[in-house]
């Protein structure tokens, strides 16, 4: 008995005390960054004095603004467009058989296997083929090309977020009863009634966390989307690697920030919408239960 | 046969989506140029050829963004600026084609690969007549020999940068940190094959850009022994570094000297006996650009006096404008006088162009440093 509690103790205090270290080392960075967008100082790691400079500078900074309003652009619009791609992928490959469904999900696997850098070189020399062969067909010359820009980033977003946004969506609707919706369609409902009122509902977790993943994923990007960006469509994080070449600027340092706060609201809400979409189900769930 | 109709197949379902996306992002980035109401300066070029905007490609940080929105404000052409960590980049971006910039900045060996690769178009000169304000001491090199493809937009050098509270006598050689380095863990010296390898070899007594095996088996050995001593090889953070004091020696770019010491005024920069090296940034226009026009105007402009000392006093580098060296700032001319920064014919003398030898060549030495235990 005693050994067995101490033996039951020593192990939740070895775990206890490796998280603890392992929070510590991934959070660290995070406060001394959070810590520094605040200090007046311009360079080194000395804390000069608390200032908001840092933070009133950034709207004046056109070229980090046009970066921030591109991230943001591009993660907005291939955030909803893959995960309405990547259910539908995943209820049909979930949903039956059919030919070509194991090389549909190797092809789906591709940009989640493969390095980013093999994605970003492959997607450069596919767009620059299809933009020469789209301004050949049109006719247009150097002062008027279709080039890359902010399309090319977006289009190669969707691609990569589709593929990572499945995998998520997939993996809850494995854990959905099938007998639901065979339900549902014996009672007389139709297909689009069984998707939206029963299987949606069900898997809106997973849809909601390959939506998340999608829009981190986008924000986050850096290999990819520096292979496929064009004038005037440097994104956040290759403006930021751009800076960081003279000195880390503090003003770097204040969006960081801003971003590291704005991701905290976005993962609560998203926990909030998750626990209310449980809440409302439980009930109902057990009603017939009780009744019965 | 069957993959290339695929392949047509796929491009044609992509066209509408790109097209369509493109039209969208043109007025996206027409942002508030206000084009119809600028003031005639005479500084515009005519303004029934220059365009509503232009994209220029400029190394990060490498102009006052004040520059470009005057520029907006004066000539009604919004200028659209993306930047690049290093030539190796700007050289990638003109090769893929269509990249759509009409002004790039490439460094003097960039140059030269940009102009034998005929990525570039020759300039026009008249429309640029402020080129008669440029140094002759900075037109006519190795990499444009009659500048029919580049001018010369700012030029600094490589040399010693140092904290002058750590050093008695003020480092006036190389060996202070190749060789008899006394900083152990607060030096670095620069992470790119040619500034190291270069300047190792220079202090070896070879060319900078020397090919010799010789002279390259002995800089490596020496910068293996180096690499003990030095905190870093760095090329980003060592501005920083030294303004904190960190660092108290460093092979440096002369105006990163000088961004350290607006922080910090004990930081001095020396070109060493061995020699120096300096190079040079040019305005080029890629041969398929745009808009060339407009990008020949927005040379001239950037070469008017005025405008070429905000830029100098921004970069902290040399303008090779001599009209804009004589409205250089007092604070300015201080911070490089008193630096040690400034290069007089005295300094001159020791500087070698940034001629480059074989790149697989440095490179291989490099990576022999570099992945050295």
């Amino acid at each position: 008995m005693t050994t067995a509690r101490t033996r039951r103790l020593a192990s939740t205090w070895t775990l206890g005390s490796i998280s603890a270290v392992a929070l510590f080392m991934l959070y660290l960075p995070v406060a001394v960054l959070v810590v520094f967008s605040f200090n007046s100082a311009r360079t080194g790691a000395v804390w000069e004095s608390f200032t908001l400079d840092w933070y009133r500078s950034i709207p004046d900074d056109r070229q980090l603004m046009r970066a921030i309003s591109n991230s943001l652009w591009i993660a907005l619009i291939a955030t909803p467009v893959s995960t309405v791609l990547a259910t539908m992928l995943a209820l049909g490959m979930e949903g039956g058989r059919f030919r070509g469904k194991r090389s549909t999900e190797q092809v789906l696997n591709l940009p989640i296997v493969a390095p980013e850098i093999i994605t970003g070189v492959s997607l450069l020399a596919a767009m620059s083929l299809a933009l020469r062969f789209l301004n050949d067909v049109l006719g247009r010359g150097n002062a008027d090309a279709i080039r890359f820009g902010r399309p090319t980033i977006l289009l190669a977003h969707i691609a990569f977020d589709t593929a990572f946004a499945t995998l998520i969506v997939r993996a809850s609707l494995r854990n959905l009863d099938p007998a639901l919706a065979e339900a549902s369609l014996d009672l007389g409902a139709t297909r689009w009634q069984t998707f939206w009122r029963v299987i949606l509902p069900a898997i809106r977790p997973g849809v909601l966390g390959g939506a998340l993943m999608a829009l981190t994923l986008s924000i986050d990007n850096f290999v990819i989307t520096f292979f496929v960006t064009g004038p005037g469509s440097t994104t956040l994080p290759i403006e930021i690697y751009a800076r960081l070449r003279r000195t880390i600027s503090p003003s770097i340092n204040a969006v960081a920030t801003l971003i590291f706060a704005a991701s905290i609201v976005v993962l609560v809400a998203a926990l909030f919408a998750q626990a209310l979409g449980s809440a409302k189900r439980k009930p109902s769930a057990e009603a017939p239960v009780q009744g019965g | 046969m069957s993959s290339h109709r695929v392949i047509k197949a796929v491009l044609l379902a992509i066209a509408p989506v790109l097209l369509i996306a493109s039209c969208a992002n043109d007025d996206g980035d027409a942002d508030g140029a206000g084009s119809g109401d600028a003031p005639v300066t005479g500084r515009c070029g005519d303004e029934s050829k220059l365009g509503d905007s232009l994209n220029f490609y400029n190394w990060a940080d490498y102009i006052d963004p004040e520059v470009l929105t005057d520029f907006e404000a004066e000539c009604g052409v919004a200028v659209t600026m993306d930047t690049y960590t290093s030539n190796q980049e700007l050289i990638a971006k003109l090769q893929a084609g269509n990249s759509g910039y009409s002004l790039v900045i490439p460094t003097d060996y960039a140059a030269e690969q940009i102009i034998q690769s005929g990525l570039a178009q020759k300039l026009d000169k008249s429309q640029i007549p402020n080129a008669k304000n440029i140094d002759p001491n900075q037109l006519g090199f190795y990499y444009d020999p009659a500048n029919e493809y580049s001018l010369p937009y700012q030029y600094s050098t490589t040399g010693i940068a140092y904290n002058q509270t750590a050093f008695d006598t003020p480092p006036t050689s190389w060996s202070a940190i190749f060789d008899k380095n006394e900083h152990c863990n607060k030096s670095s010296i620069l992470d790119d094959q040619y500034e190291a390898v270069g300047a190792a070899l220079v202090y070896l007594g070879y060319e900078f850009s020397s090919e010799d095996p010789e002279g390259h088996a002995k800089a490596r050995d020496l910068l293996i022994e180096a690499k003990k001593c030095i905190s870093a090889f760095d090329s980003a953070n060592f501005i920083g570094n030294l303004a904190s004091g960190e660092v108290v020696i460093a092979e440096a770019w002369g105006f990163a000297a000088g961004i350290a010491r607006l922080d910090n005024p004990d930081v001095k920069f020396v070109v060493p006996d061995e020699g120096g090296i300096m190079w040079q940034d040019n305005f080029m226009i890629p041969s398929d650009a745009p808009d060339a026009y407009t990008a020949h105007v927005l040379i001239n402009y950037m070469l008017e006096a005025d405008v070429g000392a905000k830029i100098t006093e921004f970069i902290l580098g040399f303008t090779p404008n001599l009209e804009a060296a004589k409205l250089l700032s007092d604070e300015y001319t201080a911070l490089i006088e008193d630096g040690g920064i400034a290069v007089d014919d005295e300094v001159r003398k020791r500087l070698t162009p940034s001629e480059h030898g074989s790149s697989e060549l440095f490179s291989s030495t490099w990576n022999a440093v570099v992945t050295s235990g």
